[in-house]
């Protein structure tokens, strides 16, 4: 079906570029793309997408990409481009499915913490590494973060400093007893085999030291994971409550510890600005569809492209995707080098990393709104992929805290708002 | 509160209409139909979810029990006998409670009411036609599903047809000694091609244009597969192809461009009130959520100046969106003030007015769900099928861009677009 596509040229200079994006392309045409449609049905089984994320990220060996090379992996978070390396994986798979690109992204966020230079915990790194080696299965890794009261608050630090909270982590000797309820984490619903989880130390208080980041497997007893939540889109990301009841860790799975945890943290809400890799590779699908869609169909006797009213919605959509993705990789060329921008948990770059996310997505699901109206009534069939990827795209939106957790993050940086 | 709870918010109250377009039997029949809307679908939605089954009942409920689709029919012929075009506020308050319910069972439902209207209102329509119909409206104890195939897009490989409004109809009709071939392929329905029992066409003929009325069991009547759409559960479609379709003379209609413009200004106003009916359903959720949850481990959602500026978008949004609507439906109602129906006058404002409604509703929706965040996008509160239904009815209708160039047509004389 796909007859051209100008965004699958190199967006940066790097010469591993085309190489990588290829591999992932050949995965995405020939595994998931030509499925995805049954994946709707397949959310709570979950048997047709493991099969096509086990062959992503356990077959091609991303599960271990950021591990360093004396533990077996790839060494990606000591090098000087992880962010970007990041951007080029994660474009490709959302242009073929957003759910699976959750579910890899979910492969390095939670990992960041103690895999990434300067911050690299050897002992941890150890201890966790041979889940993650293996190329015959695939292992899922979770961040913990959202409560039921409060939502994003947690994700709020700057403001918040943990205050609210309500996971609590017990020292008990040299284990930590962790209590809790999460909402929410990619990765969940049975699937996470090892799970970050943000906890405090101390109920109600608003220092950085009691913020506790501390990994949980999930195989021990006290850790419950619900059922995964019934969504409008993403259903290849799997999604539920957990719990922790009286769930015993060593003292050393703290990432960190006092201080240092919240730091780090900061460094992870950052990365989550790749979320817009995740919106431009959706809308590079979308491009690639109406292309044919728009060659095919008529309106008043001409085709849909050659219309001058619909090619001036075609030329804003374009537009969109060619500025958006010049900011998302314009951020991970930002965030990929901390000695020349300032480190990734500085308010700076988590501003900037909220701000580039929020224009990013609202374009994005704004222009995806636009090609599905060019479609008219086949706009909504599941047939031309264009409303999934509307419906998978609007979580992106959503999550990280939605627009105005984003909204007062980067203008309390920019404007140096003191009570937001 | 979660979906399944029955307290609703009364819209009337909290969103201000024109009341006094609208008798005491127009508010009863609203009543009823507020009644159905909270007992058989938002009392029973974690229940039922989108099963088809149970919306066809309740769907029977609401057109052959409160008798909804009997409504504008004439008394002489088994119909209620509220008058047309009066009975549009009266249809827009139904359809708004219907739409607070589910957008899908309004909106299959709305393309039968749109239907019968035109045929009532269209001079053109031969009595047979009217009788024949009025028995499937008004006799039957099951709902009739009429599927609509109207002028839309076309495909580059399609033989051409004639243009309607720069929309291209999808459908060509030709005499033939006693009687007339009926002849699409893969046409695309405006709901319902999957199940209808009956199909309304406008087709293309050697001069002019031919409404047809066939029955879904008539040879040479092939629906394709059923479509999986991204809402409007109701709404079973399919593209549907008819291959040498033999019509007799009763079943077929000469009409002209105002069958069509009648048509779809009937259609963008009921689609318009469901769409209306269903931000105000999202604001009750949303309301609900900005009562109870904190924020910053302190005030309560709805009391975060950043969250009641969007709050506020949402009520703006439908406070604006139902006086608009309200009024297409007064104009509607006075044709010797602002165009009779079936022409350029109302056939634009109808146009513009559910553009703009569809498009604030819309809004209305995405921004409580950037409020409730994750809850939202879940099927547990039942937002998200409204942003699902809303923007399938949306798309449905066609999108921006052939509105657009209808008005250009209309406001600027712009002929050749």
């Amino acid at each position: 079906m796909i007859k051209r596509n100008p965004f699958s040229k190199k967006i940066t200079s790097s010469p591993v570029e085309p190489y990588v994006r290829k591999i992932v392309r050949d995965w995405a045409d020939n595994v998931v793309i030509p499925k995805r449609r049954l994946y709707d049905e397949d959310w709570a089984e979950h048997v047709i997408i493991e099969r096509a994320i086990t062959s992503l990220i356990a077959e091609k060996g991303f599960q271990k990409a950021l591990f360093p090379a004396e533990f077996g992996g790839w060494n990606l978070g000591q090098s000087d481009y992880p962010a970007t390396f990041a951007g080029w994986l994660l474009e490709e798979v959302s242009r073929a499915d957003a759910g699976i690109c959750m579910s890899l992204v979910l492969c390095f966020w939670p990992l960041v913490m103690i895999t990434v230079k300067p911050h690299v915990n050897r002992r941890l790194c150890a201890e966790f590494a041979p889940l993650f080696l293996t190329d015959k299965e695939s292992r899922f890794a979770a961040l913990a973060m959202t409560e039921p009261q409060g939502g994003c608050d947690i994700e709020n630090v700057d403001l918040l400093h943990g205050k609210t909270i309500k996971t609590t982590a017990v020292l008990d000797g040299d284990e930590w007893v962790i209590n809790g309820h999460k909402l929410w984490p990619s990765n969940t619903g049975g699937l996470a085999d090892l799970m970050g989880v943000v906890c405090t130390t101390n109920p109600g208080s608003d220092n950085d030291d009691d913020i506790a980041y501390i990994y949980v497997p999930s195989h021990l007893d006290g850790v419950t994971q619900g059922k995964p939540y019934e969504k409008a889109g993403m259903a290849a990301d799997k999604n539920s409550d957990i719990w922790f009841e009286d769930v015993r860790v060593p003292s050393w799975y703290r990432a960190w510890g006092p201080g240092l945890d919240a730091l780090y943290f900061r460094e992870v809400m950052a990365l989550g600005g790749l979320a817009c890799q995740v919106c431009t590779g959706v809308m590079m699908n979308v491009y690639e569809i109406l292309y044919d869609f728009c060659s095919e169909k008529t309106l008043n006797g001409r085709p849909l492209k050659e219309h001058d009213a619909i090619a001036a919605e075609l030329s804003e959509i374009v537009a969109a995707i060619e500025v958006c993705r010049a900011t998302a990789f314009r951020l991970a060329a930002i965030l990929d080098r901390p000695d020349r921008y300032g480190q990734r948990w500085s308010p700076e770059i988590i501003a900037k990393a909220r701000a580039n996310k929020m224009f990013v997505a609202d374009r994005c699901m704004e222009e995806c709104e636009r090609a599905m109206n060019i479609m008219g009534t086949y706009g909504a069939d599941r047939e031309w992929d264009v409303e999934k990827h509307w419906r998978d795209l609007k979580i992106v939106q959503l999550f990280e805290g939605g627009k105005q957790l984003c909204q007062m993050e980067s203008a309390r940086h920019f404007f140096d708002c003191a009570t937001l | 509160m979660k979906e399944g709870q029955s307290d609703t918010i009364n819209s009337n109250s909290y969103f201000p209409y024109p009341k006094e377009w609208l008798d005491a039997e127009s508010e009863d029949i609203a009543e009823s139909v507020r009644k159905w809307a909270d007992n058989e679908v938002i009392a029973k939605r974690l229940q039922f979810r989108e099963d088809l089954e149970h919306q066809m009942r309740t769907l029977a409920i609401l057109a052959v029990d409160i008798g909804l689709h009997r409504l504008i029919w004439p008394e002489e012929i088994g119909g209620v006998g509220f008058p047309l075009p009066d009975a549009s506020s009266t249809l827009v308050r139904a359809y708004e409670e219907i739409g607070r319910a589910d957008p899908g069972i309004g909106y299959i439902s709305a393309a039968n009411i749109a239907l019968a209207a035109t045929l009532l209102e269209d001079q053109g329509i031969g009595g047979e036609m009217k009788k024949k119909m009025a028995a499937a409206f008004c006799d039957s104890e099951d709902v009739e599903l009429f599927s609509l195939i109207l002028p839309g897009l076309g495909d580059i490989n399609a033989k051409s047809h004639r243009i309607v409004s720069g929309r291209e109809v999808q459908a060509e009709l030709q005499n033939e000694g006693n009687g007339w071939i009926l002849r699409a392929e893969r046409a695309r329905p405006f709901n319902s091609g999957y199940n209808a029992s009956m199909y309304g066409v406008l087709a293309s003929l050697p001069e002019g244009l031919g409404f047809a009325v066939i029955e879904a069991d008539k040879k040479g009547v092939e629906r394709g597969e059923l479509l999986k759409t991204t809402g409007l559960s109701a709404s079973l479609n399919s593209d549907v192809s008819l291959r040498d379709v033999r019509l007799s003379d009763d079943a077929v209609a000469f009409v002209d461009e105002s069958f069509y413009k009648r048509l779809s200004a009937w259609m963008r106003l009921l689609t318009g009130s469901i769409a209306v009916g269903s931000a105000i359903d999202v604001y009750r959720l949303v309301k609900d959520w900005a009562d109870n949850r904190v924020i910053k481990g302190k005030g309560l959602l709805r009391d975060n100046p950043m969250d009641a500026a969007v709050l506020a978008q949402v009520a703006m949004d439908i406070v604006n969106s139902r006086l608009l609507i309200h009024n297409l439906a007064r104009a509607m109602a006075k044709p010797g003030v602002f165009g009779i129906g079936g022409g350029d006058d109302i056939f634009i404002l109808s146009g513009v007015i559910s553009v703009r409604v569809l498009d604030d509703c819309m809004h209305a929706i995405n921004r409580a769900m950037e409020m409730m965040g994750s809850a939202g996008y879940s099927k547990e509160w039942h937002v998200e099928k409204h942003w699902r239904d809303l923007k399938t009815m949306q798309v449905y209708l066609g999108g921006r861009t052939p509105v657009e160039m209808d008005v250009a047509r209309y406001y600027y004389g712009s002929d050749v677009l």
